[in-house]
């Protein structure tokens, strides 16, 4: 049994307002777990995609979107409040595809590029649209462009946001997004013109 | 406007973005020139196919995979797969307990903790206070019996999630003992705590 300090509350009538104050660790708990509970089902698809269009791999995309959200469990507690908690879980699952990204090129030299740029699209045994043979090379030509590229062109068109959000998350200025933007289009187009 | 103008601002063109002196300076351009109208056209082609890309459903296990590791880790922890083995010891610790004769005494799970945050025997309360008696942790629903000099409580307790509380106390000033009884029933838990604490006649009297 532990023993805890003296708690005595001066307003008694006010019980169902529930005030951190009674037990901060278990009423903190239980208000993270619901939060969090409302981040993932508001995030879950948008990072999945996200993730799936950087990597190109089904099941990884899977583990990698995990990955993100058990970061963004652990760190909740931490959150500042100083931006949306949105910006935040993006900024995340950001660093965490890039650091991936990072990990797998340097493995490039032991493992096939074919298997990290594989095609696998196993997510059932109907072929889904993103199959598809233009589409299979629009996300191997995405995945080709370079980081901060890739990221913008992403969240602007997978994601659709705005170019002050997508300044917001990165933290970066407008005009910086508009010119990387049009940088990576223009790399794109001529991506796919140059493929046979 | 020259030919890389209009490139540069062909997606924004395509995408309705440009103000209306640009996008006709545009079309004339664009009116007699074949090189950028092509390009143009290739952007639009582009852009329909990133505006159009499919968004690809993420597994259905993959929320459940989640709220598995995060939300429900805590009591995903214990496995049964370690009972067999444990079965010995649980033997053994039974015996010891029946050897002690304190056979009856209650199952005390370690995952279960029950703060007893106050009175303390130091503290001072009031009649009207709200006080925060114990914590228990995790907040599994539990059930509580209070009982103040040997007398049970039956009023004045509010179970919160996790938390345990009395208010608008029907006792007389002076010393009191208390005695705290806590059953978790999902953890198997159950614990006595007991206190002494001063009741406090006056709100006047908190005041020094």
């Amino acid at each position: 049994m532990a023993l805890g300090v003296s708690l005595v509350l001066p307003n008694p009538r006010l019980a169902h307002q529930a005030h951190p104050l009674y037990n901060p660790r278990v009423m903190a708990n239980e208000d993270l777990n619901q939060w969090f509970i409302e981040i993932l089902k508001h995030n879950e698809s948008r990072i999945f995609n996200l993730v799936y269009w950087q990597i190109g791999d089904y099941e990884e995309a899977k583990d990698l979107t995990q990955e993100i959200f058990l970061k963004v469990y652990k760190n909740l507690k931490k959150f500042r409040k100083e931006s949306r908690v949105e910006t935040w879980v993006y900024r995340i699952a950001l660093n965490h595809i890039h650091s991936y990204l990072r990990k797998a090129r340097h493995r490039k030299g032991m493992i096939s590029w074919e298997t990290l740029d594989g095609e696998r699209t196993d997510v059932g045994t109907v072929d889904p649209p993103e199959a598809r043979p233009e589409y299979l090379q629009l996300r191997q030509k995405i995945r080709e462009l370079p980081d901060p590229f890739r990221e913008v062109l992403l969240l602007f068109y997978f994601d659709e946001k705005s170019l002050q959000e997508i300044s917001e998350l990165l933290g970066i200025p407008v005009g910086t997004v508009k010119s990387r933007l049009n940088r990576a289009r223009a790399m794109l187009k001529k991506a796919l013109e140059d493929t046979p | 406007m020259t030919h890389e103008q209009i490139q540069a601002l062909a997606f924004e063109y395509v995408r309705g973005e440009v103000d209306e002196a640009t996008r006709q300076e545009m079309q004339e351009h664009l009116r007699i020139c074949e090189s950028c109208r092509r390009y143009v056209e290739e952007v639009q082609s582009l852009e329909h196919l990133l505006m159009e890309a499919p968004r690809v459903s993420p597994p259905p296990s993959l929320r459940a995979d989640i709220l598995q590791q995060t939300v429900y880790a805590r009591r995903r922890r214990f496995s049964w797969r370690w009972l067999p083995a444990l079965v010995p010891v649980l033997a053994g610790l039974l015996l010891v307990f029946l050897f002690l004769g304190r056979g009856k005494q209650p199952l005390e799970a370690t995952s279960v903790t029950v703060d007893l945050l106050s009175p303390e025997e130091s503290a001072v309360l009031f009649p009207e206070d709200f006080v925060v008696i114990a914590a228990i942790y995790p907040s599994l629903p539990f059930e509580a019996e209070i009982w103040i000099d040997s007398v049970q409580v039956q009023d004045h307790i509010l179970k919160g999630n996790g938390y345990l509380a009395v208010t608008d106390l029907p006792i007389t000033p002076g010393y009191h003992d208390l005695w705290l009884i806590v059953r978790v029933p999902d953890a198997q838990f159950e614990t006595r705590l007991e206190r002494t604490f001063y009741i406090l006649e006056t709100e006047e009297a908190r005041r020094p």
